[in-house]
């Protein structure tokens, strides 16, 4: 075989390889982009188009088209203002208390002296338990009555609450107190493993040139960290916005409607009074502040 | 551990290392005591669980658990290994392939999926459940396992094709570019390269998406009844009408946890590496 010959056919060789790999990769995702588009596409505007319509759970044989109705409810409704309030309480509370609390542990779990390791296998456990369990555990361990925080408090002579849970004032502090039990975890160890991926020596230079522990996590740690940080609120924020099992399990929203955030709004529109079309025209409304909070999280935490 | 002598010699005082531990100590009964808590009133007569002031000291007991197999708990249990199980290898079988193409192939509109793929995941799921449980209602076809793997998938799937796909990208392509001039296909390249050397990987996507399964309850509390009702919405259900029975929920609580524990400590630090994987590389 002459070599021009030889160097055509490979190049043919390469071309039909890039056609047999091109393919490969459109058959290999055909399959989840058929599912993907099935069950994400079609509930979408299934979704939408509920929310045009006057759509009960009790008279499931009529679909009656309302046009703005649910959205004009919606900016009417005197209940929101109070369910978005409790929302943002919910939400920000939760995401800044995890994150500033979550980071510190991160940065105190990655001290490098004798008895630390051992703890960040403590502090991972609750990433691995799910919403429900939580719930009904810290709902028990808020018990007024045989509850193991209230007898602590009397134990030890401090004055406790009569009810966690019962107490308007109480409500959305407890539960974001419950909620922080796996967010602080989960931003301490996503932050740990970024902190110890870091290179030791400018940490090094800088303690010895003197600089303080607080000028060393300010320029030189949080900087280093920031990509992941900036992940993990997102993962916090979107998990707090759609946070469920701890309003149905510890207060059903109350007392009155003290905890009832967005979410939970929208689900008892939806399932608990019947109101499907006016749910959806809530759930829409909810994917839409979703996709402008992570926006601007990512906008933000990009900069600088 | 890297720890050089400037590292050493700069070591924390006493003062400093103790005030760590106190505080790291002080987090970490925090962390347990739910835990310790459901381990061991599991074990508690219902009785002692739910005195005041709580009584420490009980007789230990398995009659929770025969309290649970009387209230048909461990059917709903066997429903969520059902639901996990095929939700799991549903993602897996759907999502690692696609995820290789998004990794290695070059067509237009790819960051755009990218972005969808990740939307996808952050929507809140009452957007899917509402319409779902609408279309399901209409098909006849609420309560079944495939409508509620389905509804799971919303969520799991393109959770594990993002996953992969960065995990995909991380890999050296210099082996596949070796193979594919030794005249193996691409699908060759991807079944017998790509996926045994990413085992380690796809176990942690796997045990993630199993965790996410595993805990789901909104949807499940929507869409199942009486044939799938997996164990997270008898849990609940046990709550509503059962709040006294503290012991016979913790032991509930314990059934659905001790397994989780017991994967994570083993697979504890895959299951960072994964997560952190998807993390620095978004």
């Amino acid at each position: 075989m002459s070599e021009p010959s030889s160097a055509r056919q490979r190049g043919r060789a390469g071309g039909r390889q890039r056609r047999q790999s091109r393919l490969f990769f459109i058959t290999a995702a055909t399959p989840a982009v058929v599912v993907v588009a099935a069950i994400i596409l079609i509930p979408l505007i299934v979704s939408v188009g509920l929310s045009f319509t006057g759509y009960s759970i009790d008279i499931p044989g009529k679909l009656p088209w309302v046009g703005l109705q649910n959205y004009r409810l919606l900016i009417s409704d005197p209940q929101i203002p109070t369910v978005l309030e409790n929302t943002l309480q919910y939400v920000i509370g939760s995401v800044v208390a995890e994150t500033l609390v979550g980071t510190a542990i991160a940065v105190l779990l990655a001290s490098r002296f004798a008895g630390v390791r051992p703890l960040r296998v403590i502090y991972m456990l609750p990433l691995m338990v799910s919403w429900v369990p939580v719930a009904i555990t810290w709902r028990a361990l808020l018990d007024p009555q045989s509850g193991w925080v209230a007898a602590t408090l009397t134990a030890t002579g401090l004055p406790a609450p009569a009810s966690w849970l019962g107490d308007p004032h109480l409500a959305m502090v407890t539960l974001v107190a419950t909620d922080m039990w796996v967010g602080v975890p989960f931003i301490a160890i996503l932050a740990l493993t970024a902190i110890l991926s870091l290179p030791l020596d400018p940490e090094e230079a800088a303690l010895v040139d003197g600089a303080s522990r607080v000028q060393i996590f300010r320029h030189i740690t949080l900087p280093g960290i920031k990509p992941v940080l900036v992940v993990a609120v997102v993962f916090r924020t979107v998990d707090t916005f759609r946070q469920f099992a701890l309003m149905d399990l510890m207060t059903g929203g109350g007392p009155g409607t003290r905890t009832t955030v967005l979410n939970y709004y929208t689900y008892l529109t939806t399932f608990q009074y019947g109101q499907v079309g006016y749910g959806a025209a809530l759930a829409v409304c909810m994917v839409l502040i979703m996709a402008v909070v992570v926006t601007l999280v990512f906008v933000f935490g990009r900069r600088r | 551990m890297k720890q050089s002598l400037v590292a050493r010699s700069l070591r924390p005082s006493l003062a400093h290392r103790v005030a760590v531990w106190i505080v790291l100590g002080v987090g970490a009964i925090w962390v347990l005591v739910p835990i310790v808590w459901l381990l061991y009133t599991a074990f508690k007569l219902p009785v002692d669980a739910f005195a005041f002031p709580p009584k420490i000291i009980s007789p230990f007991t398995l009659g929770n658990f025969r309290t649970l197999v009387d209230n048909g708990y461990f059917t709903a249990v066997l429903h969520s290994v059902i639901v996990t199980t095929s939700s799991v290898v549903a993602s897996l079988v759907l999502g690692l392939p696609a995820g290789y193409s998004l990794s290695r192939g070059s067509f237009r509109g790819k960051n755009l999926i990218g972005v969808f793929l990740l939307a996808s995941y952050a929507a809140p799921a009452v957007i899917f459940i509402i319409p779902l449980y609408f279309i399901y209602t209409r098909l006849n076809v609420l309560d079944t396992y495939p409508s509620l793997v389905l509804a799971y998938l919303t969520g799991l799937l393109p959770f594990t094709i993002w996953l992969s796909r960065r995990f995909f990208d991380g890999l050296p392509i210099e082996l596949e570019d070796a193979a594919l001039t030794d005249g193996c296909g691409r699908a060759g390249v991807f079944l017998r390269i790509v996926l045994p050397l990413s085992m380690p990987a796809i176990s942690t996507i796997g045990v993630l998406v199993g965790l996410l399964a595993w805990g789901e309850f909104f949807g499940a509390l929507i869409l199942t009844g009486p044939n799938t009702v997996t164990a997270p919405v008898s849990m609940g259900n046990f709550i509503s009408y059962n709040t006294n029975n503290w012991s016979a929920l913790a032991a509930a609580g314990v059934v659905v946890i001790v397994p989780v524990l017991v994967a994570t400590v083993i697979a504890q630090r895959r299951l960072v590496s994964g997560l952190t994987a998807g993390a620095v590389r978004q």
